[in-house]
């Protein structure tokens, strides 16, 4: 902690946003002291502000700490002054942020031990949005079926693939001239917070078959477990490819800027033995062949990324 | 004063769905949340209990929205600070509502935090919190009409007609450095005046040894 402390002068220049330089803003960042006081001078400020005449909403939680606590950018100061100053609730959110930094804390604040190990175990994992997996659908005319999956960073993803090869013939599919079902596709999540959606958009001389139970699958909540989220089963024609013709081409990209991802390892999995591991090269491509049986796609990234598949 | 990488990680670890990172910010944030029940709400130990079970659910409801609200501009300490001290305010409001008969044309609301409660008329802060403010303000102007001519007036066109440094200055012929400095001065006389005659409004002000940052 530094000796030499800022002048009150200095801290009341700095809180009116006059005084403002590198030596200052370093000193404070460092001085337990100093920001004690600037605290209670930001209190007073509050305290000597004129009340807004109507009431206005409370400013967000945290532009009230941001305003104590010193990183202020971009808001309104005073209108958000104005508005504290004539609102008890506000007022006691901030003094409240005063004290949990004032005094030393002692036992006695301390909540017993039961009491915080029942709040840690309670604990429901985040469902949706940005940090859960999302998985898209789309069919795409010639390509056949083109899924997207999104697992969070640094979580492991598994893709099941249940392919019955008794559906796809030897003989290119040209010449058999029929239109073949494509196996049922299943897909496992082993990381818990996943919460799916789907999109389809298939092209008119395509099916998207989704059963009942995969439906109410997807729509109810996700247990803390290893759990089936989807079962589809879809129809492609293979453009004249024979079976071993058709391979899995994974495309994985990062979330933040889609780029491509390299150096992502991706493992086929069956049978709690691993049929094949690749990686994704520069462009962030990786292929395996198209698996026999049921085979799980197992995927785990360093950052937040995209992974397509297209057969 | 500033957030910082842990906080961050340890916040998208959360969202990422790690039990580890929630127990450490259960533990992180366990003295702030049980102080500011028992201090600022005056609730028994066994009312602080059930409150603080309350607070941390709250906080995971809506998919996490106030965590996930949190964008890292202030540090993450004094944020859930106010978060924690806001779903208190909802929470022993509830709790009250629950013990009490319903009332005819009363109707479910969504309101800053956790309303599942019924709503009541009167959503206004408790009455600590209101005179908690009133006496505190009420202090500063017996405390401002005790300073000197020049200090009274400075503080009235910084504050009463909210004129900037340079206006200041050039109202009083000073520079505008001298604003600065004067006012500074001014105000310090002020706190000077509320911890020698309101202490007890005030308490931990102008006691920096205790600082524990």
């Amino acid at each position: 902690m530094p000796d030499v402390h800022l002048t009150d002068e200095q801290l009341t220049e700095f809180r009116d946003g006059v005084l403002w330089n590198p030596v200052v803003v370093s000193h404070l960042r460092s001085c337990p002291i100093c920001q004690t006081r600037l605290r209670e001078i930001r209190m007073l400020r509050i305290l000597l502000a004129r009340p807004e005449q109507k009431r206005s909403d409370h400013p967000a939680a945290e532009d009230l700490a941001a305003y104590l606590e010193g990183q202020p950018g971009g808001m309104n100061l005073t209108k958000l002054e104005a508005h504290v100053a004539g609102c008890p609730q506000c007022f006691a959110d901030l003094t409240a942020i005063r004290e949990q930094f004032q005094p030393v804390p002692t036992p006695d604040d301390a909540p017993p031990e039961w009491v915080v190990v029942r709040a840690a175990r309670a604990f429901h994992p985040p469902e949706t949005r940005l940090n859960l997996g999302i998985l898209l659908v789309h069919w795409l005319n010639r390509v056949g079926p083109f899924l997207r999956l999104i697992p969070p960073s640094g979580q492991r993803a598994s893709l099941m693939l249940e392919a019955p090869p008794a559906t796809m013939p030897e003989a290119p599919l040209e010449e058999s001239g029929q239109e073949l079902a494509f196996p049922s596709v299943l897909f496992k999540m082993s990381a818990r917070a996943y919460r799916i959606e789907r999109s389809f958009e298939p092209a008119e001389s395509h099916r998207v078959e989704e059963s009942e139970e995969a439906r109410e699958e997807s729509s109810k909540e996700v247990e803390p477990v290893d759990v089936t989220i989807g079962h589809l089963k879809v129809r492609i024609t293979p453009q004249g490819r024979t079976r071993d013709q058709v391979t899995l081409t994974i495309v994985v990209t990062r979330s933040v800027d889609n780029a491509p991802a390299p150096g992502v390892q991706l493992s086929l999995e069956a049978d709690q033995r691993t049929l094949a591991t690749t990686t994704t090269g520069d462009n962030g491509v990786a292929e395996f062949p198209l698996p026999q049986g049921q085979a799980t796609l197992v995927f785990q990234s360093p950052v937040r990324a995209e992974l397509q598949i297209s057969f | 004063m500033t957030p910082t990488d842990e906080d961050r990680q340890l916040i998208d670890s959360i969202l990422a769905g790690d039990p580890q990172a929630w127990e450490k910010v259960v533990r992180h944030f366990s003295s702030m949340v049980w102080r500011i029940l028992l201090g600022r709400f005056r609730l028994s130990q066994d009312d602080a209990a059930d409150a603080f079970q309350e607070i941390f659910l709250a906080l995971q409801k809506d998919d996490f929205r106030r965590v996930r609200q949190w964008r890292g501009e202030a540090p993450l300490d004094a944020y859930m600070v106010v978060v924690v001290s806001r779903l208190a305010q909802d929470v022993l409001r509830a709790a009250r509502r629950a013990q009490e008969p319903i009332q005819d044309g009363a109707t479910e609301r969504e309101g800053d935090g956790d309303a599942s409660a019924l709503d009541l008329p009167d959503d206004a802060p408790g009455p600590l919190a209101v005179r908690e403010l009133a006496e505190q303000r009420h202090a500063v102007t017996t405390c401002r009409e005790r300073l000197g001519a020049r200090d009274q007036e400075l503080l009235k066109l910084r504050y009463d007609q909210e004129l900037q440094y340079r206006a200041i200055a050039k109202r009083l012929q000073m520079t505008v450095n001298n604003v600065g400095v004067a006012l500074g001065r001014a105000e310090e006389r002020l706190r000077q005046c509320l911890k020698q005659h309101f202490r007890e409004l005030f308490p931990g002000w102008g006691d920096p040894a205790q600082a524990s940052v």
